[in-house]
């Protein structure tokens, strides 16, 4: 299906490309449309429409459907988007573990798998297992002559975007300047992207979670770092570097005295984090302070955050306030940042955060205490919907975002489908 | 730079370009397009080949051809639209790259004028600008703590009509006006956001009142991001996409450009950093309602309201006598520190690591690639800056540091009337725009004198 479309002078025209996008947006954003009510939303006229269909029509991304209900004249053939036609890859990197998964071109997962499997084992050995298991899970999901049209990839660390390399990452031991999009890229011969993981949890909330219809958006990651991710205007906002959103590394305290993996003290993460939440939950065990915790550390030999939550939600006194300060010191930087950005929607994700309304409920106070009034008024915050694959669906939308914006739809359109292009991502494409 | 609006009440400059003569806009042409074809296909990469030319960014046709991927027969319909519309005027021949020379294409920014304003808590500044956002002209008055909208608009408008006449013979039409407020302001209405501390601004119709005045689109927004437009556009921080303007004057603000635009945030309140709690202390509450802000410990006013308080403890004998002659403001604290008073210095000092503790908390999470330092009180010495680089350079993570320049603004007073002529340009040249009006030459309809719209931020 996916063959050779003839497109007189389509590459060498901008106007179609973007006419193009637009028609292709339309039923991608809708899943079912009509001529008609494409040219009435999108100011074409009925001919151009009509036109970029036949394009999208022979290059499989669109099919006709049934007739719909006629509104007086000749009754309307439906179109609709073909999500079926590629699969994407997409893959959620985390500290200590990671999801990979598959979906189709509406980012809709079709299946995924969870590994625990620590990023400091560095490059070779992780993306030796990602691709393991999405080559298991490419074979079992859907039509296996499905082609991988992309991929996705989220990263627990900064990511230098353009070349889709981690720069200096922090918890990742191997992996700085590490050529992970041009890796997997060539493996599944499809173009790729990579980004950190707190952007596309970010952009998965904007796409299919709490966040959709939202243009300001800040994500708080709360795991075993603290992360955000900031959307301005609908587009993420990655910062000169790829580093924005660090918020783990804002000062929180500079006397706590308490030092940071990154060698500064008193930063965010180094009290709050789920790190620091385990560091004060193990010394809690062994003050004697908690005897929950004690009994916990007697029988497994270690804490960890997942510990000093469950030990909060049966009661324990102790690991409540550990983790309400925690939630207050988030709630310290995250009101700056409300001051600053003026989101209309602030989504918490990440393990500590989901581990119960404690941390939550501490943020929320401190937010309202400490925020401009003003920036709060309308403010809805939350917690997120999709949960661990949230990330997933993100890794999906950084690649469809990718695939079908026009500058780059214009380079595979002709070929009918960007599946074997590997080097799509790589050159820069017009303007 | 220290004190543009302590030394004299008013200012001016002026220098108006000769006078050019516009080419006739297009007006009996063939029948036009479709509207709604002409909306999202030509006037897409109208807007674009204007933006390549008007920015510098591209010089000839075969430029364009190869830039935007445009076949060559589009991009010479294009550019004769342009020219047709007077946007775009034929120059030298280019130097020859091998084949026939091509003719350089330039933006004509005489084509139109600006009316540009800005009104911040003490001045009043008005001009005339080009397409291009060259001030032509532009003065400013202090307000002498005025601060109701009817005054102040009633005085802006009568600046505007001094310009208007002053515009030599031939000058072009207006396009349109921009003007800075103070505070928030919606988008979608042109109005001020309701903020406690400016309560008769609360959802006056700024806009409504220029464009019924003037009968052109109005623009109105946020002085702190106008003032980095401005510098993001036209002066330090042109080319760095990810920046932030911190304006330090009688009370805090930030612009902030992110993806090389400006964020706004869902209700035009981004950048209100002045209201980040800094000191723990309930003693000084701001107007926000909440005590200890950025605001409260490190403005102009509050630089003030301390120096003032030292005088009057005996702790700073120069500004006492100071104090004896005048209202202290923070240009005394600044000439007091000059010459080495310890209280001031310490004022400073503490207003600038302040200042630069949530600086940093910006640079860790935007992670810009330039902060630009403005506003009246910036000019306060180098000792200011200093404090204020080094609480940044101790706070913020290390890579987000590596490539980052702190600055001052290089535009200085006026930042905010370049910002505000920019944010016209841009939106009057926009892809939604450009195609509504660029039959009928002007922006604006010439027989029945009514806007092609009542005006809409960008």
């Amino acid at each position: 299906m996916a063959t050779k479309v003839d497109l007189p002078g389509l590459a060498d025209n901008r106007d179609s490309v973007v006419s193009l996008a637009t028609v292709l947006d339309l039923v991608r954003a809708t899943g079912s449309t009509t001529r008609s009510e494409l040219s009435r939303t999108s100011g074409l006229g009925r001919s151009v429409v009509t036109q970029r269909l036949g394009t999208l029509l022979d290059a499989g991304l669109v099919e006709e459907g049934a007739f719909a209900a006629s509104t007086g004249g000749r009754m309307p053939r439906e179109v609709r988007f073909r999500s079926g036609a590629g699969r994407l890859v997409a893959a959620h990197l985390g500290a200590t573990g990671f999801i990979v998964g598959i979906s189709d071109l509406a980012g809709q997962l079709l299946d995924w798998r969870s590994e625990e499997h620590s990023i400091s084992h560095g490059p070779e050995s992780v993306l030796g297992r990602v691709e393991a298991i999405t080559d298991e899970l490419l074979k079992g999901t859907g039509d296996e002559t499905t082609p991988v049209w992309g991929i996705g990839i989220g990263l627990p660390g900064p990511v230098e975007y353009a070349s889709g390399r981690p720069i200096s990452p922090p918890i990742m031991p191997g992996w700085d300047g590490y050529p992970v999009r041009d890796r997997l890229a060539s493996r599944f011969n499809a173009p790729a992207w990579v980004d950190n993981d707190v952007n596309v949890m970010a952009l998965g909330e904007m796409k299919s979670g709490v966040a959709v219809g939202h243009a300001d958006i800040l994500f708080v990651k709360i795991g075993t770092g603290i992360g955000a991710g900031i959307v301005s205007r609908g587009r993420l906002h990655r910062g000169a570097q790829g580093v924005a959103g660090d918020i783990g590394h804002i000062e929180a305290d500079p006397e706590s005295g308490i030092l940071c993996g990154c060698g500064q003290t008193g930063c965010l993460e180094a009290l709050a984090g789920g790190w620091a939440i385990a560091r004060d939950g193990t010394a809690m065990a062994l003050n004697g302070m908690s005897t929950m915790l004690s009994n916990r550390l007697s029988a497994k030999e270690i804490i960890t955050a997942r510990d000093v939550a469950d030990a909060a939600g049966r009661g324990d006194p102790v690991a409540v306030k550990l983790l309400s300060q925690a939630g207050r010191r988030v709630g310290h930087v995250v009101a700056t940042l409300i001051s600053a950005i003026n989101p209309s929607i602030i989504v918490f994700g990440g393990r500590v955060a989901d581990s119960g309304d404690l941390v939550l409920a501490a943020v929320r106070q401190v937010i309202y205490a400490r925020a401009l009034p003003l920036a709060t008024r309308d403010l809805r915050i939350t917690t997120s919907a999709l949960g661990a694959q949230g990330g997933l669906i993100g890794c999906a939308h950084l690649a469809l975002d990718e695939l079908f914006a026009p500058a780059m739809l214009s380079r595979w359109i002709e070929a009918g489908s960007p599946a074997g292009r590997a080097n799509l991502a790589l050159a820069h494409g017009i303007a | 730079m220290a004190s543009h609006n302590a030394v004299s009440t008013e200012e001016s400059h002026t220098s108006w370009p000769a006078v050019t003569v516009l080419p006739s806009p297009r007006s009996q042409q063939s029948a036009a397009p479709p509207p709604g074809q002409l909306l999202s296909e030509a006037s897409d990469s109208l807007a674009l080949v204007l933006d390549l030319i008007r920015h510098g960014a591209t010089r000839t046709r075969p430029e364009l051809v190869h830039r935007l991927g445009l076949g060559r027969k589009v991009v010479t319909q294009r550019v004769q639209e342009l020219i047709d519309a007077g946007l775009v005027v034929e120059g030298e021949l280019a130097p020859s790259t091998g084949g026939r020379a091509a003719r350089e294409l330039r933006f004509h920014a005489e084509a139109g004028h600006v009316l540009v304003a800005e009104i911040s808590a003490t001045k009043i500044t008005t001009g005339v600008s080009d397409l291009a956002s060259r001030l032509l002209t532009d003065r400013q008055e202090l307000t002498h703590g005025d601060s109701d909208p009817e005054h102040l608009l009633s005085r802006v408008e009568t600046l505007f009509d001094e310009l208007i006449s002053a515009r030599p013979a031939g000058s072009p039409t207006i396009w349109g006006i921009g003007i800075g407020v103070l505070g928030p302001v919606d988008a979608v209405t042109g109005r001020p956001v309701e903020c406690p501390m400016l309560p008769r601004w609360a959802n006056y119709p700024v806009r409504d009142r220029l464009a019924a005045r003037y009968q052109l689109p109005v623009w109105v927004e946020n002085e702190a991001n106008l003032m980095a437009l401005g510098e993001f556009r036209a002066g330090a921080a042109q080319g760095h996409p990810d920046m932030a303007f911190i304006k330090i004057g009688s009370g805090i603000g930030a612009g902030i450009i992110s993806n090389g635009q400006l964020h706004r945030g869902a209700h035009g309140m981004a950048g209100e950093i002045g209201h980040t709690i800094v000191v723990d202390d309930p003693s000084i509450r701001c107007w926000c309602g909440n005590p200890g802000c950025l605001t409260s410990w490190a403005s102009g006013s509050a630089l003030a309201w301390f120096a003032t308080e030292a005088a009057s403890q005996g702790r700073s004998s120069q500004l006492a006598s100071r104090l004896a002659d005048h209202q202290l403001t923070a240009q005394d604290v600044a000439a007091a520190a000059a010459t080495g008073d310890p209280t001031s210095v310490r004022l400073l000092d503490r207003a600038g690591e302040l200042v630069g503790q949530v600086a940093a908390g910006l640079v860790n999470s935007h992670n810009p690639s330039m902060v630009i330092i403005g506003g009246g009180v910036a000019g306060a010495g180098d000792a200011f800056l200093a404090a204020i680089k080094r609480s940044v350079y101790q706070r913020s993570f290390p890579m987000t540091t590596r490539d980052l320049a702190i600055t001052r603004s290089q535009l200085g007073a006026r930042a905010g009337l370049i910002g505000a002529s920019v944010m016209v340009a841009d939106a009057v040249m926009s892809r939604s725009w450009l195609g509504r009006w660029i039959e009928r030459g002007t922006p604006w309809d010439q027989h029945t004198r009514r806007p092609a719209n009542s005006g809409q931020t960008v």
